[in-house]
């Protein structure tokens, strides 16, 4: 249902992406992995439009959205949890959960039950600010914020980073539950093998901006791995 | 006893209107960033639509209404600087966001184009504007001490822009949208929000609230084109003596220069009152130069 063609795209005059190709499929959990630099984030940031590409498309449900705002590419299905999880520092963390509502292509005016009932924690600290909220709790406000809109397409960009590991399974536990409704595609980031291996159904790997290697589960073995992610 | 009261009354209503021609400015410049040299000519605009309001009623209504002019000016002048204030926006600032000092020049060029503009359309000379017969006069506390109704009626004024604007930007939808793209515009926008309809709104209502003081100035004297020159300094300096980007410092920086103003003009005479003023928000801005109420560092990470 998402579509990446041809991608070339990069900062000012250097280009980070060339000719970069992939398919999230609904349903799917589709990983992007890759050694640091290689251009992970900017791929995510082109597919949700912050960076303009400069070739090739990106198309979701056969609606192209290359030439897209932003905002346009999260009212027609796409959520991102964006790596450092830029949640709005001087806003209520309730404010912040209604943020996520923008999106939504039905009019609600609460957070659905769905999107918060994964983190229970949040519903206690609706009054806080969103700026004193440690990192791992700022980052289920991330997701939760996403998941407000229910997207079709999740864009997760290093979900776990810096995270304390319960944290890290209830986030594994969330993606996993996603997977199981089957109604949500789900492209990944993650630096963590374990992490990718126990949710992920495909995989790219990247270097130097592109996609060097592309296969399921089963083939991604220890050869692979050494080549194109051991430091 | 008197004394005091008078000079604290005094201190007051300098603050409040110190208050109304900044609050646009905090919004404009405050949340926005946008160094708007334009916005004392939206005040001006804001003086030209009430004196507008108020020939229309002097030529086409019966003169029992007269009075009640005011009443619509205070809306006609924000909707007449709002729209100024989005054409502004969308034919000129929202190509210069991100660049100060191309605004400060472009925003100053406007300015004096919207100077020029009211010079061809009302002459050069100031104008007049009648108040409205129930603001003359004034409320009688004791012998010798009267405090005149226009002055209350701009601290009420005051006080009710604020309590519409806290309820616009604390309270509302579009409040909160507006929070979240001066804070994280790529954020904002990755959620789905209109990064560019917020941008013209924002502008507008600072603009708007412009237009606010200006009518309320056309109660303390005649107005001319070049009104908003005399405000623009002042406006500027609470804004930035307050904080950038805090309602509350906006407030607090009005207030304290309105009262220091008051107190020093008392003390001494009022050149060297005003200098005074000036030397202590140098001195005040050394020593914390993020102004009164600056943001905490920690939840900017």
């Amino acid at each position: 249902m998402l579509a990446v063609q041809q991608l070339e795209a990069g900062y000012g005059e250097s280009v980070i992406l060339r000719d970069v190709s992939l398919k999230v499929k609904r349903g799917q959990v589709v990983c992007l992995l890759g050694r640091n630099g290689v251009g992970k984030t900017t791929l995510m940031k082109s597919i949700m439009g912050l960076l303009k590409a400069r070739e090739g498309s990106v198309t979701y449900n056969g609606k192209d959205l290359t030439k897209k705002a932003p905002g346009l590419r999260a009212k027609s299905g796409i959520g991102y949890v964006p790596q450092g999880r830029e949640i709005f520092a001087q806003l209520s963390v309730y404010e912040n959960l209604l943020l996520g509502l923008e999106a939504s292509r039905v009019k609600v005016s609460t957070v659905p039950e769905e999107a918060i009932a994964k983190f229970p924690v949040l519903p206690t600290m609706y009054e806080r600010r969103g700026g004193d909220l440690s990192g791992g709790q700022q980052q289920q406000l991330a997701f939760a914020r996403a998941l407000a809109a229910r997207p079709e397409v999740l864009l997760l960009d290093e979900p776990c980073e810096g995270i304390q590991p319960s944290i890290v399974d209830d986030i594994r536990d969330v993606i996993r539950s996603i997977k199981a409704d089957g109604q949500t595609a789900v492209l990944l980031v993650e630096q963590s093998l374990d992490f990718v291996k126990s949710v992920g159904d495909y995989f790219y790997v990247l270097e130097k901006g592109a996609v060097v290697w592309e296969g399921s589960l089963e083939s991604l073995d220890d050869e692979v791995i050494r080549k194109y992610l051991t430091v | 006893m008197e004394v005091f009261l008078l000079q604290l009354f005094n201190g007051l209503s300098i603050s409040s209107i110190l208050l109304l021609v900044a609050l646009g400015l905090a919004i404009t410049f405050g949340l926005m960033k946008v160094i708007n040299m334009a916005h004392g000519e939206l005040i001006m605009i804001g003086a030209y639509s009430t004196y507008l309001t108020q020939n229309l009623f002097q030529d086409y209504l019966p003169k029992s209404l007269f009075d009640w002019y005011f009443v619509l000016a205070v809306p006609v002048s924000f909707v007449i600087a709002f729209i100024f204030g989005l054409i502004l926006e969308i034919s000129l600032i929202r190509f210069l966001y991100g660049r100060p000092l191309d605004s400060l020049l472009a925003t100053w060029g406007v300015g004096l184009v919207l100077q020029q503009l009211a010079r061809s359309i009302f002459g050069a000379p100031n104008v007049a504007v009648t108040s409205p017969a129930w603001l003359n006069g004034g409320m009688k506390i004791m012998d010798g001490t009267l405090l005149p109704y226009k002055r209350i009626f701009i601290i009420a004024l005051v006080i009710a822009c604020l309590v519409s604007m806290y309820f616009y930007i604390y309270r509302s939808h579009e409040g909160r949208r507006m929070r979240a793209v001066m804070q994280n515009r790529d954020m904002a926008s990755c959620l789905g929000v209109s990064t560019r309809r917020v941008d013209a709104m924002t502008f507008a209502i600072g603009s708007g609230i412009a237009g606010i003081a200006g009518c309320a100035l056309t109660l303390l004297g005649p107005i001319g084109p070049s009104l908003g020159t005399y405000y623009i300094v002042d406006a500027f300096m609470v804004v930035v003596l307050g904080g950038v980007g805090k309602l509350v410092g906006t407030v607090l920086g009005a207030t304290g220069i309105g009262m220091f103003n008051t107190l020093f003009e008392y003390w001494t005479n009022a050149s060297l009152g005003k200098v005074l003023v000036f030397v202590c928000i140098v001195a005040f801005l050394q020593w914390k130069p993020m102004g009164l109420v600056a943001m905490r560092s920690r939840s900017l990470d």
